[in-house]
């Protein structure tokens, strides 16, 4: 294990570890995005540049902002610093969760074979359009969530449209 | 190497010839350390000539001479401001939150140098060349909302959190047009390397990717994008001084405010960068007899053409309201871009010519829909109600 390696996990798990421990949640929220952003780095020291930099675009770009937005969109900044309560009511579900969680990455780690070190492929970005867009199969599921995307746009583009009533009101 | 190929190249021989000096086992890192270094400096003294540019230009479209004091002209007023904000008071709220409010100018500057990287300055000048530039460039401007989220929330004031908040709104709707913009010049050069793009459109200005149907379109629209992800006029409601002091800017003072200023014309800089490598040829001369001319002068000069287009604008165009901001964002930038990518689709498959009257057909009746759809849209009738100005 080299020396990046080890500074790259030790961030991951350091702001993972602060994003589930910390009291105030807008700190949280921030913690998880530099947890996010140190993933995307270990894709890139990995060369997986085409996964670190979609992890960095949706997870930092997109994910962390709409964890923030929800914070503060949900309670007052005010009461953000004591706001997570002291009892632990939620604790058995919670256990609940971790040990389903775990027992299914566990069960699927067991029968897992390793696969004989090799050299890790070059996969060039074409390389990853064409596998995308050549097989049927993948290009079935590419449309699939184009359309799927498309269908959520137009949804919030719905959702964010002014009802007919407030329009005639005089730009409520 | 004839002369003007040396002159081309100077930048490259300099860095090689400072780079032979270190035993070879330190050169990389010593070659990294100078690109970051001239990155730095070349564009970070690009930002004070810009304010001074700024300041007089305004000056001037208003009807002033603007600063004229310190040095000839007011030439050395950006020195003057640069010791100014160094030694200034530097005031944290008694309530904020220290540590964000700390961090948030650091986390701002860092991407905002970063996207410098993969822009190509001059024929092989390029501080890190990669496959996918140009989806780096967007990934890592993506990760400034969060810095600027961290000043707006960690200053403790309503009005920088609100600033903070439109600037994210903001910020993610005009994102989406611009990389569907981007997108169409990804599709035609079949390559995310900014190197490729640029040398894609090597001839002559005929061959810039924005004399195509597609590629003017996409230009307008990645520019108007580029004004709003920038928060500059007209779209700088984050800032509007007169509503909201200045957004996530009002309890900076001293060296972090001037750390926000030097982001945001970075950005608008790495913006203008990025709009001339996708669709203006980069730093290719437009006819080739004008090829004695070093690369990298005709990318500086398009950049400038680039910082004057945006100081020309922000002394003439007034500030939009919120809600025209979001309707020209998703309903008209959106539709256009997206038309658009299945334009430059046709483009690539039909080899030119006959898709010129259907992208001109097309891209008319869209734009001219959508733009009375927009007006349409505006609230009509009955007198306006101001609800808390009464």
């Amino acid at each position: 294990m080299s020396i990046p390696f080890l500074i790259i996990a030790a961030v991951i798990l350091a702001s993972a570890w602060a994003a589930v421990s910390l009291r105030n949640l807008v700190h949280c929220g921030l913690c998880a995005a530099l947890s996010f952003l140190a993933t995307g780095t270990l894709y890139l020291y990995l060369n997986a540049e085409f996964l670190g930099l979609v992890q960095l675009m949706v997870y930092v770009g997109a994910v962390a902002v709409l964890i923030l937005f929800t914070v503060l969109l949900t309670r007052p900044a005010t009461e953000a610093a004591d706001a997570v309560p002291t009892k632990r009511p939620a604790f058995w579900k919670g256990a609940l969760i971790a040990i389903t969680v775990g027992g299914a990455v566990a069960s699927c780690l067991a029968v897992y074979a390793a696969p004989k070190a090799s050299t890790a492929p070059e996969l060039s970005i074409q390389e990853i359009g064409r596998l995308l867009t050549a097989s049927q199969q993948n290009v079935l599921a590419l449309i699939i969530v184009a359309l799927l995307m498309t269908t959520a746009l137009i949804g919030a583009l719905l959702l964010a449209a002014p009802a007919e009533e407030d329009t005639k009101g005089g730009g409520a | 190497m004839t002369l003007v190929e040396r002159i081309d190249q100077a930048p490259l021989l300099l860095q090689r010839w400072a780079v032979s000096f270190f035993p070879a086992l330190l050169q990389p890192w010593v070659a990294m350390l100078i690109s970051a270094a001239a990155i730095i400096g070349v564009f970070a003294s690009l930002f004070a000539l810009s304010t001074l540019a700024e300041r007089k230009g305004l000056g001037r479209i208003q009807n002033r001479p603007g600063p004229n004091r310190v040095g000839p002209f007011g030439m050395l007023q950006p020195l003057a401001d640069g010791i100014k904000m160094l030694i200034k008071e530097d005031i944290v709220p008694l309530r904020a939150d220290k540590v964000l409010h700390f961090l948030a100018p650091i986390a701002l500057i860092v991407p905002s140098l970063l996207v410098y990287s993969v822009l190509p300055i001059g024929r092989n000048l390029i501080a890190m060349q990669c496959q996918l530039g140009v989806l780096l460039f967007f990934a890592i401007g993506a990760s400034t909302e969060l810095s600027i989220f961290m000043a707006g929330w960690g200053s403790h004031n309503k009005y920088s959190l609100l600033g903070s908040i439109r600037a994210i709104a903001q910020m993610i709707s005009y994102e989406l047009p611009m990389v569907l913009a981007a997108v169409t010049v990804i599709l035609a050069t079949s390559s995310l390397d900014t190197v490729n793009i640029v040398e894609a459109q090597a001839g002559g200005f005929w061959a810039w990717h924005a004399f195509t149907p597609w590629g003017a379109i996409a230009l307008l629209t990645f520019f108007i994008c580029a004004l709003a992800e920038s928060n500059r006029a007209p779209f700088d409601l984050p800032e509007a001084e007169s509503e909201l002091i200045a957004g996530h800017l009002t309890e900076y003072s001293g060296f972090k405010y001037a750390l926000f200023f030097m982001a945001e014309y970075l950005g608008m800089m790495a913006i203008s960068g990025m709009a001339i490598t996708l669709f203006l040829g980069g730093w290719q001369a437009p006819l080739p007899i004008l090829n004695f001319i070093p690369s990298w002068m005709w990318f500086f000069g398009k950049l400038a053409c680039f910082v004057v287009l945006f100081i020309w604008i922000r002394g003439t165009l007034p500030r939009l309201r919120a809600d025209q901001l979001m309707n020209l964002a998703w309903k008209f930038l959106l539709p256009i871009a997206l038309l658009n990518i299945g334009l430059a689709g046709l483009w690539v498959k039909s080899s030119g010519w006959i898709a010129w009257p259907i992208s001109v057909i097309l891209l008319g009746l869209a734009i001219v829909g959508l733009g009375r759809l927009l007006r349409g849209s505006r609230p009509r009738g009955g007198k306006r109600i101001y609800r808390y100005a009464d």
